[in-house]
C-alpha cells in the first residue's frame, strides 16, 4: 500500500473537516424540519441574516485558498529553472524515453516532456509510491517539468492520461542517489 | 415497459400541478423509465470494471477500456436526459411546450446512444468517453467504429441542443424577451421575498432559461470538435491542433457532464417547495446567483488543463478563479436556500422527498472534493487520480440519479396517493447512502494514495480498495433493488387507484394501503 503524501494528507484532512461540517448541518436541519412550525417570512428573516454571514464566509476562504494556491504554483517560472539540469522525456505507445534516469538528491532536473503519438501524462511517483510531480506529455507542444529529488530511491514515472490498452504497463524507473 | 409507463402515466394525470396533456406526461415517464434502464446497465459496466480491477474478472484490456467509454457516455447520456424531462416537466406550467420536439428528442438520443453502443461493444472503439485527440485515431478498433461513436456524440449533442432551443424560443416568447425571461429586471427592482414578483419567470424557468443558453453553446461546441474529428478521420490532411483540440474537448466535456446538475436543479427548485408547504420565489440573490452560474460554468473548464503547461497561465489562474464564482452562486443562495426552505416547515417526509434530500449531500460533498482539485498546488498531486473519479462519481451517482430517482418517486407518490411506509424511507436510502459512499469513499482514499485513474490492473494497494469497493457496491445494489420493488408496488397501488375512480368507487382508503405498506399522502 502506497503512503500518503504531505499534500495529500492536507487534502484529506481540509475535506474530511469540511464534510464532517455539512453532513452535521444536512443532520441539523432534517431534523428541525418539524417542531413548531414556523412561517416562511419567519425563517427568511434569521436566515437570510445567517446567508450574508455565510457569503462572506464562503467568500473569505474562497480568496484566501486562490491567494495561498498562488504561492505554490508548480510551473517553471514559479519554480525557477536556474542550473536545472536539462532532460528529454518522450512518451510513446507504451514507453517512455528518456534521455537520463539517474539523478542525484538536491539536483534540479528540468523535463521538457512531449509525446511521439497521443496524449500522456508523466507522473513521478517517489521511493514510497506517492505521486510527487507530474504534466502532461502533448504531441506538437513541450511542456517542462521541473523537479528537485529530494529523497534517494527509486522513482517510477506513471503514464497519468488515458493513452491505450497498455496505458496501465507504461512506467519507467527512474534512479536517485544521495548527492 | 409499456404497460407499465401506461399506468404510470394514468397514475400521474391524478396529480397535482403537472403537465395538462396526457402526451407530456407519458413522454416525461418514457424518459425516465430509459434513464432507470441506461442506469442499471451502465451501473453493471460500472461493477464489471470495479470486479476487474479486484481481481474477480479476467477481462481483456481491450474490452476493459472499450466498457470505460460506454460507461461514462451512456452515464452522463443518461443524467442528461433524466435532468432535460424532470425541468421540462416543472416548467410546463408556466410554459406551454409542444411534447412534439421533446419526442424528437428523445429518439434522436437514442439512435445517438445505440451507435455508441454498437461502436463500443462491436467495434471495440475505446479511447474513453473524452475521446481526447488524437487518440481516436491510435487504436486497435476499425475506423467505423470511430465515425459512429462521433455519429452517435453528434447525435446525443443534437438532441440536447434542439431541446435547449426549444425551452429558450418559449421562454422569450412568453416572457417577451430574453432580459425579461432571465429576469433581470429583478437585478434593480427588489422583491419582498414573499413571492415571484409578476412578470418575472418563476425559478424553474430562469433556470431553464439558463440552461439552455449554455446547452445550446455546449452542443455547439461538441459539433466543432466531432465534426473536425471525423474530417481528421475522413481525411489525415485535415490538421487539428492538439492543444485546441483539448481545449475545445473539455470545454465540451466539462459543460455538458456540468450541466446536468444544474438542470436538477431546477427540478428541486419547483418539487421541493410542495413536500415545504412554502414557495421558493424568484429573489435578487437567486437571480443573480444563476447569472454568475451562466456566465462561469463554461469557462471554468481551464481548470481542466492546469497539467498542460504549455497553455498560458493566465488562464490557469482564471480557472481557480472562475470556478469558485461557478461554485459560489449554488452554495450561497441554491443550497443553502433549500435548507432554508425545510427548515421548521413541517416538511413532508417521503421515500421521494428523503432522496432528494440525501442527494444535495452527493452535490455538496463532491462539490468539496472539487474545490480543492481546483486549486493548482493540490491539481498537481490529484490530476486523474482516483480522487476526481470520486469527485464526479458524487456528483453523478449520488447528487444528480438520487435527485432523479427522488423526482420519479415522487411523481409515483402522487399518483398512487400513498406514502411509503417510514421503515422503507429509512432503509432504502440507508443502503443508496451507505454503499454510495463507501464506493466514493475508497475512490477519495485512493486518490490520497496517489492511485492513478483508467487502469486495467491496478498498481500496489488498487486491488485491496478495488474489492472494498465491490463489497460497497452490493450494499448499494440491495437498496436500489428495495427501491425498484417499492417502484413497482408503487405503481401496482396506482392502478388500483385508477380503476377504482373509474368504476365510480371511492379512492382507495387508508385501511386498504396500510394493509399494502403504505400510508395516505398527507
Amino acid at each position: 500500500m502506497p503512503d500518503v503524501g504531505s499534500v495529500q494528507l492536507v487534502v484529506g484532512v481540509i475535506f474530511l473537516v469540511l464534510t464532517l461540517g455539512v453532513v452535521t448541518v444536512l443532520i441539523l436541519v432534517a431534523r428541525h424540519a418539524h417542531g413548531p412550525a414556523l412561517t416562511y417570512a419567519e425563517v427568511t428573516k434569521p436566515g437570510y441574516r445567517i446567508r450574508r454571514f455565510w457569503l462572506v464566509l464562503v467568500v473569505v476562504t474562497a480568496t484566501v485558498a486562490f491567494a495561498v494556491s498562488l504561492l505554490a504554483l508548480p510551473y517553471p517560472g514559479n519554480v525557477g529553472t536556474a542550473h536545472a539540469m536539462n532532460v528529454q522525456a518522450v512518451g510513446y505507445q507504451y514507453v517512455w524515453q528518456i534521455s537520463r534516469t539517474s539523478f542525484t538528491t538536491g539536483q534540479k532536473v528540468d523535463f521538457a516532456v512531449t509525446s511521439g503519438d497521443v496524449n500522456h501524462g508523466f507522473g513521478i511517483y517517489d521511493p514510497h509510491g506517492v505521486l510527487v510531480a507530474q504534466v502532461q506529455a502533448m504531441p506538437d507542444y513541450t511542456n517542462h517539468l521541473v523537479v528537485t529529488f529530494s529523497t534517494p530511491g527509486t522513482y517510477i514515472v506513471r503514464c497519468l492520461e488515458y493513452c491505450g490498452m497498455s496505458h496501465d504497463l507504461m512506467e519507467t524507473p527512474l534512479r536517485v542517489t544521495r548527492a | 415497459m409499456a404497460t407499465v409507463s401506461n399506468a404510470l402515466a394514468i397514475g400521474i394525470a391524478r396529480a397535482p400541478a403537472t403537465p395538462k396533456s396526457d402526451t407530456a406526461r407519458r413522454v416525461t415517464l418514457l424518459y425516465l423509465v430509459t434513464v432507470v434502464v441506461l442506469f442499471l446497465v451502465m451501473g453493471l459496466l460500472g461493477l464489471t470494471m470495479r470486479s476487474q480491477q479486484a481481481g474477480l474478472l479476467t477481462l481483456s484490456s481491450q474490452q476493459f477500456y472499450a466498457v470505460l467509454t460506454l460507461h461514462g457516455t451512456g452515464m452522463i447520456t443518461a443524467a442528461l436526459l433524466g435532468t432535460m424531462a424532470a425541468l421540462w416537466f416543472v416548467v410546463q406550467p408556466t410554459l406551454l411546450l409542444d411534447p412534439l420536439p421533446m419526442l424528437l428528442t428523445y429518439w434522436i438520443a437514442m439512435a445517438g446512444v445505440l451507435c455508441v453502443a454498437i461502436s463500443t461493444l462491436w467495434g471495440g472503439f475505446a479511447p474513453g468517453w473524452t475521446f481526447l485527440y488524437p487518440l481516436p485515431f491510435y487504436g486497435w478498433w476499425p475506423a467505423w467504429s470511430t465515425a459512429l461513436f462521433l455519429l452517435g456524440d453528434l447525435l446525443v449533442g443534437f438532441a440536447f441542443g434542439l431541446f435547449c432551443l426549444v425551452i429558450l424560443i418559449e421562454a422569450v416568447r412568453t416572457y417577451g424577451g430574453l432580459s425579461q425571461a432571465l429576469a433581470l429586471p429583478m437585478l434593480w427592482r427588489k422583491g419582498d421575498g414573499h413571492g415571484t414578483p409578476e412578470g418575472i419567470p418563476p425559478p424553474p424557468v430562469l433556470i431553464a432559461t439558463i440552461t439552455a443558453i449554455q446547452g445550446v453553446i455546449i452542443a455547439g461546441s461538441g459539433t466543432v470538435i466531432g465534426l473536425g474529428l471525423l474530417g481528421h478521420l475522413a481525411n489525415t490532411g485535415v490538421g487539428l491542433d492538439p492543444l485546441w483540440a483539448k481545449n475545445i474537448t473539455y470545454f465540451f466535456g466539462h459543460s455538458i457532464a456540468n450541466i446536468a446538475i444544474y438542470l436538477a436543479a431546477g427540478m428541486l427548485y419547483a418539487i421541493m417547495p410542495r413536500y415545504a408547504h412554502r414557495e421558493w420565489p424568484t429573489t435578487r440573490p437567486v437571480v443573480v446567483a444563476w447569472l454568475m452560474i451562466l456566465v462561469f460554468v463554461l469557462p471554468a473548464y481551464f481548470h481542466h488543463l492546469y497539467m498542460d503547461f504549455v497553455q498560458p497561465l493566465a488562464l490557469d489562474v482564471a480557472g481557480e478563479g472562475i470556478t469558485y464564482l461557478a461554485v459560489g452562486g449554488s452554495l450561497v443562495v441554491t443550497i443553502f436556500g433549500a435548507l432554508l426552505l425545510v427548515w421548521r416547515s413541517n416538511f413532508r417526509w417521503t421515500l421521494g422527498s428523503v432522496l432528494i434530500y440525501a442527494g444535495f449531500s452527493g452535490w455538496v460533498i463532491g462539490g468539496i472534493a472539487a474545490a480543492l482539485d481546483v486549486l493548482i498546488p493540490f491539481n498537481f498531486r490529484l490530476h486523474n487520480t482516483l480522487w476526481v473519479v470520486g469527485h464526479f462519481h458524487s456528483y453523478y451517482l449520488l447528487g444528480i440519479m438520487l435527485f432523479l430517482f427522488g423526482f420519479l418517486t415522487y411523481l409515483l407518490e402522487e399518483a398512487a396517493g400513498a406514502e411509503s411506509s417510514p421503515r422503507v424511507r429509512m432503509l432504502v436510502p440507508g443502503a443508496i447512502l451507505f454503499g454510495g459512499w463507501g464506493l466514493l469513499g475508497i475512490w477519495l482514499l485512493g486518490g490520497l494514495l496517489s492511485l492513478p485513474r483508467r487502469y486495467f490492473i491496478q498498481p500496489p494497494g488498487g486491488e485491496i480498495l478495488a474489492r472494498f469497493a465491490v463489497g460497497a457496491v452490493l450494499i448499494l445494489i440491495l437498496g436500489l433493488l428495495g427501491l425498484l420493488g417499492e417502484w413497482w408496488r408503487l405503481i401496482a397501488v396506482g392502478r388500483r387507484r385508477q380503476a377504482a375512480l373509474r368504476a365510480g368507487l371511492a379512492p382507495l382508503d387508508e385501511t386498504l394501503l396500510r394493509e399494502a405498506g403504505f400510508r395516505l399522502v398527507t
